[in-house]
């Protein structure tokens, strides 16, 4: 196996852990009452963020959704300051202003995740405009779920980048639930064909499979920059917890044995894991250091999140104008 | 090692939930994720499980107890051997009534504070009656009020020259003397009374009798000054705040003395040291040889001043004085101001009268 | 001087700024060859092609939209928004993306974009088409909010709406279009949160906005003649106001109107006549007067239409009502 592949396997592989655990830490806080607010939980989704965002570079932009932790993670944020935003504290992302569900990381390309939801699609279809318009070479990616095929704003801008063949491309995560209903009562037709309608190259891909995510990415991002765009990508995965922390007694609207089979036969981390071990990319040793690793710097940024300061009070009216 | 067991959030809006059922006892050995109690919030009962291996060995809030989520409600160690201990230290029961009677003590007592501060603010506004409060519900502009204040003016005599509110800036003179004049400002009646009932009464009473006399104020005698002090306090028709009445006693001519009178009875007038502002002057004259004085007048002593001159009677017997009330005509009314003299005459004749 | 339609106006700032900075660009419905269906951006096109005056299908939660993002990642678009009423189409790219990003990423990402729309009854257009709804955008912490009374002001206001790194709203008065008024030909700005007095005057304070100051002008020339001295004041934005300009007039007439073509319930002008009770009470010799556009919406029948916007003589009978106070003017 080439070096280089390993080195990304072993990356990708890393960074779904560290989605992982990030969440498992996040939940805790909620469970344990030392965060506010609640937050929405991207376990068993993490093979869409980083099979997209590895093939990302610095320079490309992603908008996120209200179940953005794993777009932040996948786009190069760090836990500490990820912590920081979740407890409102100073050192967060957005000092503390914006919270769980609007971690922004302007450096990594992460144009913020969005309280709305379909909101951001506008803003991931103008920051593809702006490549266009500066001949930047840049590609956004617009995250957001099935639910966000119900809102209108989608299909305006997608109507727009297609005319316009912007450099976007529009992901979305089907984990087929919206809320607390399923994506069949809430969505006629295909969903790929929401995008087909406007002319849009629509591709659906398991994404549970981190490799053919990252694979698919790769060549539509490629294509992007040639001005070949938008894209549609429809990515079939399952998210392990209800719609938001709270959300524990769910069997109305499904059942503990689908749960128990999209977490026993389709986890993208361990099926990824299985892998990497028979193709001989990694040891079992290797991957089990890495999870041992992530999990101690998890540990680490609660315990530095919790210890850290609020901001000052005096900050409650500042950046309501930009200077 | 020791871990504390949190009530779980469960709920996007919830603040506590009770514990339904405990599936361990202190002592029981439990695993990670093995079912440890069941908690129902408003919405269902669902089951919390363990997230440590080890021994429970503590159970801080009982089955049926409702508890604020975070809070510890057991503890999971690596050994069993702590149970006793803890368990003994707590609890759940009686910690959680205890917490109860707080809460209701605590609010029995903001009740109370309410209504206290309730009294008094409905008291207030009763004893209020000056011409400044006059300005407040008389129909004007901000603008002409704050000119009013500013330039001295009484809005009540504004009327009384024939002007008709709402009054605008234009309608406020430039100064009170335009409105007024000075010999409209101070308003007199005078009283005639013998002191011999009050000398008397103070025979009577530092010979031990008196009524007002309480411990520790044996060695204090009554004065005709401090009597008169209660007096005057007594009915007064308007005064400045609620606190009491101050009063300055000027005698000798050159002694002054500042009383402080808190209720009705002698033993609370008080003297003390110094005063910013009080309600009445008294001018003491009846031991010296002048028999009147009349209150200076003009703008800036348009005030709710009320002067009582104390001079002796020329014309009449060694006890007799006189008693003249300088008011302004603006500050009480004139039938309020003669019932309140007649009661301070009626009492320096009879003293008793202020004792029922 | 020379004078140029508020039209004119508009088209020279956006062309200047295009010219100095060439992120700046045109988002909306019918803004390239069409110009507008008020023309006012003619010939912008010709000189900044279809890559900078982009004409949209007719979808304005989704340009503006594109928009934010657009100005999140390094341009300054103008959006152009046909009628002011299709505010309430974009509320949630404004509102809660636009004005809100800056905040909630803790001052990391800036939106700095223009959206220009327009308000303004009494062209027979019906309610859908005839409202002013700057009230609406300027209750919103994150927005500002410009409102132009001629030409002069078109430009100005213009020119440091592009510039200013935050999301403004700039309404035009679509029935002023064609008024013209000396515009220097030299660059100039006028800076947000600066009010004009356009007259000064002693006995009342005339606060209008937008398409009100020409009425407050004419209500004031009135009242000249009847002896009553009238200061008319243009906040020019209101969001932010500058609230100590009018404070300052209200201490010296004692007496205001606020006169506004926004409805008048839970609008500009009691935003304003609340601030001058606040900070001018002690000054106040009467109650301050609202005049807003009546709660209704807006009828289309010309009779019925006209009664619906405050105007001078309106304003002079108010004025004459307030002044009564004062012996020396009463009749």
């Amino acid at each position: 196996m080439a070096s280089n592949q390993r080195e990304q396997w072993l990356r990708m592989y890393e960074q779904m852990v560290k989605i992982r655990q990030f969440e498992f830490q996040a939940n805790q806080l909620y469970l344990d009452a030392k965060m506010p607010g609640l937050t929405h939980m991207y376990s068993g989704q993490e093979a869409v963020a980083v099979g997209i965002c590895d093939a990302l570079e610095k320079t490309d932009s992603i908008t996120s959704t209200h179940r953005g932790h794993g777009h932040c993670v996948a786009k190069g944020a760090e836990f500490k300051a990820m912590f920081c935003e979740l407890l409102g504290k100073a050192e967060g992302y957005c000092r503390g202003k914006g919270g769980s569900m609007h971690i922004a990381d302007q450096d990594n390309g992460n144009l913020g995740a969005n309280a709305i939801v379909g909101g951001s699609a506008g803003i991931a279809t103008g920051a593809a405009l702006t490549a266009k318009i500066l001949g930047t070479d840049s590609v956004t990616v617009c995250f957001f779920g099935d639910g966000a095929m119900g809102q209108g704003l989608l299909y305006e801008v997608m109507n727009m980048a297609a005319l316009w063949h912007l450099p976007v491309i529009y992901a979305c995560e089907n984990n087929h639930y919206g809320e607390y209903t399923k994506t069949e009562e809430m969505a006629a037709g295909e969903l790929k064909a929401r995008g087909e309608a406007f002319g849009i190259e629509a591709f659906e891909v398991d994404g549970q499979n981190v490799l053919a995510v990252n694979n698919l990415t790769q060549t539509l991002v490629e294509r992007s920059r040639k001005g070949e765009g938008p894209f549609l990508m429809v990515l079939d995965t399952y998210r392990y917890h209800g719609h938001h922390v709270g959300d524990i007694n769910r069997t109305y609207y499904r059942s503990k044995e689908e749960e128990a089979h999209w977490r026993d036969e389709r986890d993208p981390i361990d099926n990824f894991e299985a892998h990497m071990i028979a193709k001989k990319g990694a040891t079992k040793k290797e991957l089990k250091e890495i999870r041992a690793r992530v999990e101690q710097e998890a540990k680490a940024a609660v315990e530095y999140a919790l210890q850290a300061d609020y901001p000052p009070l005096d900050e409650v009216d500042s950046h309501v104008f930009a200077a | 090692m020791s871990h504390e067991v949190l009530m779980p959030q469960l709920g996007m809006a919830q603040n506590s939930a009770i514990i339904v059922s405990w599936n361990k006892t202190v002592g029981e050995p439990v695993t990670e994720g093995e079912l440890l109690l069941e908690v129902e919030t408003d919405k269902a009962v669902m089951e919390v499980e363990s997230r440590h291996n080890g021994f429970v060995t503590a159970i801080l809030s009982g089955a049926g107890s409702d508890v604020p989520i975070g809070d510890v409600i057991a503890m999971i160690s690596a050994s069993a051997d702590d149970a006793v201990v803890v368990t003994k230290q707590t609890d759940p029961s009686t910690a959680a009534q205890k917490t109860t009677d707080a809460a209701v003590a605590a609010s029995s007592a903001t009740i109370s504070i309410k209504s206290t501060q309730k009294n008094n603010a409905d008291t207030a506004p009763a004893q209020t009656d000056t011409a400044l409060n006059n300005n407040h519900t008389i129909l004007a502009s901000p603008k002409a009020k704050r000119l009013a204040y500013e330039r001295g003016v009484d809005l009540q005599r504004l009327i009384e020259s024939g002007a008709v509110p709402p009054f605008h800036a234009a309608d406020i003179p430039r100064s009170s003397d335009q409105l007024t004049g000075s010999d409209q400002v101070i308003a007199m009646l005078q009283a005639t009374v013998d002191l011999t009932g009050i000398q008397d009464f103070i025979e009577w009473s530092n010979e031990g009798n008196g009524a007002n006399k309480g411990e520790g104020e044996s060695s204090s005698s009554l004065s005709t000054q401090q009597m008169l002090a209660a007096f005057c306090a007594s009915g007064m028709p308007s005064i400045s705040s609620g606190n009491g009445i101050t009063l300055r006693v000027t005698d000798h001519l050159d002694v002054v003395r500042y009383w402080m009178v808190g209720g009705t009875g002698l033993s609370a007038v008080v003297q003390v040291d110094n005063a910013a502002h009080w309600d009445i002057d008294i001018i003491d004259l009846s031991q010296t040889m002048i028999v009147d004085y009349l209150p200076a007048t003009g703008p800036s002593s348009i005030t709710r001043q009320v002067t009582l001159v104390v001079c002796s009677d020329p014309s009449a017997s060694q006890q007799s004085v006189n008693l003249r009330l300088y008011f302004p005509a603006s500050s009480m009314s004139t039938i309020a101001a003669a019932n309140w003299l007649q009661g301070i005459a009626k009492r320096c004749v009879n003293p008793l009268l202020q004792l029922i | 001087m020379r004078s140029i339609t508020l039209s004119q106006a508009v088209n020279e700032a956006i062309a200047e700024e295009m010219r100095r900075d060439p992120t700046v660009i045109i988002l909306g419905e019918d803004v390239a060859e069409a110009g507008t269906p008020f023309k006012v951006l003619s010939g912008l096109v010709e000189e900044f092609g279809t890559d900078r005056v982009i004409d949209t299908p007719i979808s304005e939660p989704g340009f503006t939209g594109i928009a934010v993002g657009a100005a999140m990642t390094g341009l300054r678009p103008i959006v152009d928004l046909m009628f002011g009423d299709f505010l309430y189409l974009v509320m949630d790219q404004l509102c809660n993306q636009a004005a809100k990003t800056h905040y909630m990423s803790g001052g990391k990402l800036t939106v700095p974009m223009v959206l220009r729309t327009n308000l303004g009854a009494t062209r027979r257009s019906a309610a859908q088409h005839s409202q002013s709804l700057h009230a609406l955008v300027a209750h919103i912490p994150g927005l500002k909010v410009a409102m132009p009374s001629s030409a002069y002001e078109a430009k100005g206001l213009m020119k440091t709406a592009i510039r200013d790194n935050n999301p403004v709203v700039i309404f035009e008065d679509k029935l002023m279009y064609q008024d013209k008024a000396p515009v220097p030909e030299e660059e100039f700005l006028i800076p947000f949160g600066e009010a004009k007095v356009h007259q000064a005057g002693d006995d009342i304070t005339l606060i209008a906005t937008s398409s009100m100051v020409q009425v407050a002008q004419a209500a004031a020339r009135l009242l000249a003649a009847q002896n009553i001295s009238a200061e008319v004041i243009d906040p020019r934005t209101i969001a932010p106001l500058d609230c100590s300009t009018l404070i300052e007039s209200v201490k010296k007439t004692s007496r205001a109107i606020v006169i506004d073509e926004g409805h008048q319930q839970y609008g500009v002008t009691a935003e304003i006549a609340s601030v001058i009770a606040h900070d001018a009470f002690y000054y106040l010799d009467a109650p301050v007067h609202r005049m807003g556009a009546m709660d209704v919406p807006v009828p289309f029948s010309p009779v019925l239409e006209d009664l619906t916007v405050p105007t001078p003589d309106r304003v002079v009978e108010q004025a004459k009502k307030l002044m009564r106070g004062v012996r020396e003017h009463v009749a």
